[in-house]
């Protein structure tokens, strides 16, 4: 059965996880995806799988609206990560970005679960990673924008150097 | 290679381009925003390890103050081992509450 995509003229789109875009980006500063967010899902899932040009980095999330990024320091992220024994956890507010992943010279995978981008009212991010990082690196993170606005789309980049990867975004309908 | 990959959802469309000039101030102002939390994390992370690490030693100077004689322990011995019983309580409560600012 061929994807559902947005420009397809179904009437209804199947229920499930249903396939929104993806693109592919090699030595990228930052990829964003226009008009992913809309009212045909409430919320939604982005698949990344990234390589960092440089070490000891995070990608970074903001969201976007009519092809520009919210760049105010509304944003705020918890994080908890396991490194061998140790397993660690932090809080950051009144940022600019939201973290989302680790960002190394290591491949990184997550799942980015976005709830509710497209609803006037603040947006929740919930990633869980898998890092190559040192035989193994969790770090999974909660985001929140704390701003009750409709967006329809993000940004995600590195906070230093670039990245080479894929990205995936799929929207969960629920009938 | 692009600063910039654009993928338009609604149509499929990709566009990759360089930075604007304000993308660029941006980039600019993020960038240095990242370093200074990083410097911040890094002088935590070093604080932690150092805790951990007289935790440890602490172990092994702890052990041969429970092996010592009673009837010829010194008071000033006594006052040094609280002395050092305070510090590592010290580091435990930094290390439980994540309170990493310092080491002492």
């Amino acid at each position: 059965v061929p994807a559902y995509r947005l420009s397809d003229t179904y009437s209804v789109p199947p229920a499930g996880l249903t396939f929104i875009t993806s693109t592919t980006f090699s030595a990228a500063s930052s990829v964003s995806v226009d008009g992913c967010f809309t009212a045909s899902f409430t919320n939604y899932s982005i698949l990344w799988d990234s390589i960092g040009s440089s070490a000891g980095n995070a990608t970074q999330m903001r969201m976007r609206a009519s092809s520009t990024d919210d760049t105010s320091a509304n944003y705020s992220a918890q994080n908890v990560q396991g490194s061998g024994a140790g397993v660690t956890a932090a809080r950051y507010t009144a940022q600019t970005f939201m973290y989302v992943v680790v960002n190394d010279t290591s491949r990184d995978y997550a799942q980015i679960n976005v709830y509710g981008p497209n609803l006037a009212r603040p947006t929740l991010a919930r990633t869980t990673s898998a890092s190559s990082l040192s035989s193994g690196f969790i770090q999974d993170w909660v985001g929140l924008h704390n701003i009750s606005t409709a967006y329809d789309g993000f940004t995600l980049y590195p906070a230093a150097g670039t990245f080479t990867g894929s990205l995936w975004v799929y929207g969960y309908r629920s009938a | 290679m692009a600063d910039v990959v654009i993928v338009d959802a609604q149509t499929g469309e990709v566009t990759e381009r360089a930075f604007t000039p304000q993308e660029a101030a941006q980039r600019a102002v993020d960038q240095q925003a990242a370093a200074a939390q990083q410097a911040i994390l890094d002088a935590l992370n070093t604080n932690r390890a150092t805790l951990e690490a007289q935790a440890t030693a602490a172990l092994a100077q702890n052990q041969t103050a429970i092996l010592a004689n009673p009837a010829t322990v010194t008071l000033a011995q006594v006052a040094g081992q609280v002395q050092a019983l305070s510090r590592q309580n010290n580091a435990l409560i930094r290390l439980v509450l994540g309170l990493l600012d310092e080491v002492n």
